[in-house]
């Protein structure tokens, strides 16, 4: 076994793993606050959309819902993957990537909205009716006073999503992603030695490791003033 | 017609009639006092005037502009909501300051957005008489230099009028409560309201902070500020009123001067009233 020819390996999955993290973060944290925001609305229809959705989707595993976006195409329109990519210009490869992040992007930000509906409503009726009585505009009471007391509030719930979302993405796998997990995989078969594993798990914690510390450094960040 | 004259105002919630005709009205300059006991209808009347709530029927008309009226079927905009607010300023019980802003950043932050607003505007109409923009943006730049001056410059001011000055960098969660409502009530006046109101602006402070706030009260009386007060303070309301109503069960039962309600009451429910506060005080 190579060492260095492994150790390359691993940070080419590495690589998609990181893009599979990154994509699904700068989809779900913005989506996520949407979709908080549907779970609140006075529009009933709406509300009950984005609630049954949310549901479903943390009702069931990431896993499943990976497969399942990748049959919609074929199995709800009859559309075959190759046409797909064809007319989104993309090869195969990058289809199943687009299937995946999809998944990806939906499962997380049904947490994060969650999360988000969860810091909302725990901010005073009181800062809300503050803001009206100086005349500010619904929208001027929500990113000048309630956002930032919500990022402080959720700050921590959702650095733990983003640990468990570094180690899920590992079931990309199921649809052959080649991320850090796959690769790694392979090599233990390819060599018969359970080394490229280790290797992985190093990535890993090294990874999250560098996420704590910054998670630490942003809520000691917003720790200026308490409640 | 007075310079604030509230008229026959009615609201439910659901099956409780919590307001049920009630009249007011408030010279320029006036303090007028509102005590009656708890679940009389006080804090709804103030976020009526204040329009937190909308009332089921009558009318409100300040400085001879109606305000108000339960016989227009038309729904105010959110634009022309937020500009009929703006002619009261409204204390809270509880503070309501915004934890994350400093104490003089949440005096300057609602007229620094209105300032924003403007510009905006501004800059629109010189768009249209057809400036450029380098030009625009120099003197866009220029006017905004001088407008949050202005701003910065009232708020140090009004701090000074509540005793607040070594405090205007410090955070909410660093002041006492009564340091609290006093930055509450100078982000109020920073909007310069035609009439402020307060409710119970003391009682959720410890006794030996009451008397900062009501001092700061006081003085804004000496200024000719138009004021309505709900309060349990009655020496308070007694000494600083011009004129006190008294609710009870969504009603106004008694108005009068402070001589009137408190040294001669009429009506039993206020006799019997003023009996148990000032039972209280003693006990
Ligand atoms: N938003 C609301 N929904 C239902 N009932 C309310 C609401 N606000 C006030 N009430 C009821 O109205 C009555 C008067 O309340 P309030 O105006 O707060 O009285 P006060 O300030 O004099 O104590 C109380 O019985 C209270 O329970
Ligand atoms: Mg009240």
């Amino acid at each position: 076994m190579n060492l260095s020819l492994v150790l390359g390996e691993l940070t080419k999955g590495f690589g998609k793993t990181l893009l599979l993290f990154a994509i699904t973060l700068i989809v779900a944290l913005p989506l996520g606050l949407i979709l908080s925001l549907g779970a609140r609305s006075k529009f009933k229809p709406l509300k009950y959309l984005v609630k049954g959705l949310i549901w479903v989707v943390r009702s069931t595993p990431l896993m499943l819902q990976v497969l399942f976006v990748s049959f919609v195409p074929f199995y709800g329109f009859g559309i075959l993957n190759k046409d797909l990519a064809g007319f989104l210009g993309v090869e195969i490869y990058s289809l199943t990537f687009i299937f995946i992040a999809v998944a990806f992007a939906l499962n997380y930000s049904c947490y994060f909205a969650e999360i988000f509906r969860g810091g909302i409503e725990s901010i005073s009726k009181g800062q809300y009716e503050a803001g009206k009585v100086l005349g500010m505009t619904k929208s001027q009471i929500f990113f000048k006073i309630i956002l930032f007391q919500v990022i402080k509030k959720v700050l921590a719930p959702v650095s733990n999503e983003v640990i468990t979302l570094v180690k899920d993405t590992a079931l990309a796998s199921v649809l052959g992603f080649e991320d850090l997990f796959t690769v790694a995989k392979g090599l233990v078969n390819q060599y018969v030695n359970l080394a490229p594993f280790l290797y992985a798990a190093l990535f890993y914690l090294v990874f999250n490791g560098v996420l704590s510390l910054l998670f630490g450094y942003l809520e000691r960040k917003v720790s200026y003033y308490k409640e | 017609m007075a310079y604030l004259q509230i008229t026959d105002f009615y609201k439910d919630f659901g099956d409780v009639k919590v307001l049920k005709g009630v009249n007011v009205q408030v010279e320029k300059g006036e303090v007028l006092s509102i005590i009656g006991s708890s679940g009389s209808g006080k804090t709804t009347l103030l976020r009526c005037i204040n329009f937190l709530e909308t009332p089921d029927k009558g009318s409100m008309v300040l400085d001879g502009q109606e305000l108000f009226s339960s016989d227009i079927e038309k729904k105010d905009t959110d634009a022309e909501l937020r500009e009929k607010r703006l002619n009261f300023g409204l204390v809270f019980q509880s503070f309501n300051l915004f934890p994350q802003y400093t104490v003089v950043k949440n005096i300057t932050l609602a007229p620094t957005l209105q300032l924003n607003d403007k510009i905006r505007q501004k800059n629109l109409e010189l768009k249209k008489q057809g400036v450029k923009f380098f030009e625009r943006r120099t003197r866009i730049n220029e006017y905004k230099a001088i407008k949050k001056q202005e701003i910065e410059k009232e708020a140090l001011s009004l701090l000074e009028t509540v005793g607040l000055t070594d405090k205007k960098d410090a955070y909410p969660c660093e002041l006492s409560g009564g340091q609290c409502q006093r930055v509450a009530i100078a982000r109020a006046l920073a909007l310069k309201p035609k009439v402020l109101c307060f409710d119970e602006p003391t009682s959720a402070l410890d006794p030996e902070l009451t008397g900062e706030v009501l001092r700061v009260i006081k003085s804004l009386k000496n200024q000719d500020r138009t004021m309505i007060i709900v309060t349990h303070e009655m020496g308070f309301a007694k000494n600083v009123s011009d004129k006190v109503v008294f609710m009870s069960e969504g009603e106004i039962v008694e108005y009068g001067t402070p001589e009137q309600i408190f040294t001669n009451p009429k009506n039993p429910t206020l006799k019997h009233f003023l009996s148990t506060v000032s039972n209280k005080e003693e006990a």
